[in-house]
């Protein structure tokens, strides 16, 4: 240590006992590591600050110092073990009662905040939180999937009909390990579902968009529609236009409660593609002076 | 450690040392009925002489003791919360 001890107080070559001591104080009430424990920095400063104030509040090695007959190197401490290098330890000084109020039953902040006891802990095991992606089908209809872990483990998950994007299902016991006899945690796992080419789901419902030809619109028909359980036969009644939602009862998503919601089916009237002289030549034929735009023009 | 080189390591002497304990400032183990000084009881004597130093009266060391160590308790939950919290996973795995 090679620091003037003067300039490391702060105080003047003629300061007295009194000021020594006082700038002794203000400093060591800031850089004391017991009282600022965290922060790594005051500790050096705080060695420094004291081999100063040992050096210069005893008058007989003050005045040595004064008279060059010792440096302030002599005035150096031995290694010192701060109190806060132990006081986060289990010592027998450990005093957890601070926080007694913020313990609620058997929550985790109880769990860590019974200190010195934490080597016995009942400790539950954490939960563990995977993403499983399923189509759209599998979401709406359920079934069972056998998963793989990270670890290697499988599990099998019963996916019930009807699971949401988002969903969380919870298997008790299959998360990580308790501590202790502590019970094992939870394997939690978020549904993400998949989006489908044909359908959409609108809570038990679901959407499709059918499209029909012009004579099924004009003169009824019936046509086969996909549904989640597979393709039924549906009456398009005669005169049906593109938007004419047509409702298939309970062909949407099953609920837990055994019942189901609905298909809506809303029909779109499409020409062929490639033009057919043959409709034109008949449509040519319409005589009817129909405007659907009558009510834009009103 | 014993008596006598815990006062000469804590550079205090006996009769302080004796009230100390007697205060209940320091908490010695006991081993066949001698007392038995642990570092973390050396690093607590050289605490509260430097409170002593700082001109903090005997009225007001266990205050500041306990809330000292009631400090620390705080942050060794906190360390631990920390800690629970930085071994979760950032994000769900994908199965």
């Amino acid at each position: 240590m090679a620091a003037d001890p003067y300039a490391v107080l702060g105080v003047k070559k003629d300061a007295s006992q009194a000021d020594i001591q006082k700038a002794y104080r203000r400093l060591a009430k800031k850089l004391h590591p017991d009282l600022n424990p965290g922060d790594k920095s005051a500790e050096e400063r705080f060695k420094e600050l004291s081999a100063a104030y040992d050096l210069l509040s005893d008058a007989n090695k003050r005045a040595q110092f004064d008279r060059g007959e010792i440096d302030a190197s002599g005035a150096e401490r031995p290694t010192q073990h701060f109190y806060r290098d132990f006081g986060e330890g289990a010592s027998s000084y450990a005093n957890d009662s601070g926080f007694a109020d913020l313990e609620g039953g058997d929550d985790i902040l109880s769990r860590l905040f019974r200190g010195a006891g934490r080597a016995h802990a009942r400790m539950r095991g954490a939960d563990a939180r995977y993403r499983l992606e399923l189509d759209f089908l599998d979401s709406v209809n359920g079934g069972e999937r056998q998963i793989t872990l990270p670890d290697g483990a499988s599990l099998d998950v019963k996916i019930p009909a009807g699971a949401r994007d988002g969903q969380i299902l919870r298997l008790r016991g299959k998360g990580g390990p308790g501590v202790g006899d502590g019970p094992p945690g939870d394997a939690l796992i978020e549904i993400a579902v998949r989006s489908h080419r044909l359908f959409a789901r609108e809570g038990d419902d679901i959407r499709l968009e059918l499209p029909v030809s012009l004579s099924e619109a004009v003169l009824g028909a019936k046509v086969r529609v996909p549904t989640p359980s597979g393709a039924v036969t549906m009456t398009v009644p005669k005169g049906s236009n593109t938007g004419t939602a047509l409702r298939l009862r309970g062909k949407g998503v099953r609920r837990a409660d055994g019942g189901a919601g609905d298909e809506l089916v809303t029909l779109k009237v499409v020409l062929p593609e490639k033009p057919d002289p043959e409709l034109e030549r008949f449509v040519a034929q319409w005589p009817a002076a129909y405007n659907p735009r009558e009510a834009m023009e009103a | 450690m014993q008596t006598r080189e815990f006062v000469l390591q804590a550079r205090i002497d006996a009769e302080e040392l004796d009230r100390w304990i007697a205060a209940g400032w320091l908490l010695p183990r006991e081993s066949d009925a001698v007392p038995d000084y642990s570092d973390v009881d050396l690093a607590r004597a050289l605490l509260i002489r430097d409170l002593q130093n700082l001109g903090v009266n005997d009225e007001s060391v266990p205050i500041v003791l306990d809330l000292l160590d009631q400090l620390h308790g705080l942050r060794r939950a906190l360390r631990g919360v920390l800690a629970t919290m930085k071994a979760q996973p950032r994000e769900s795995p994908r199965l």
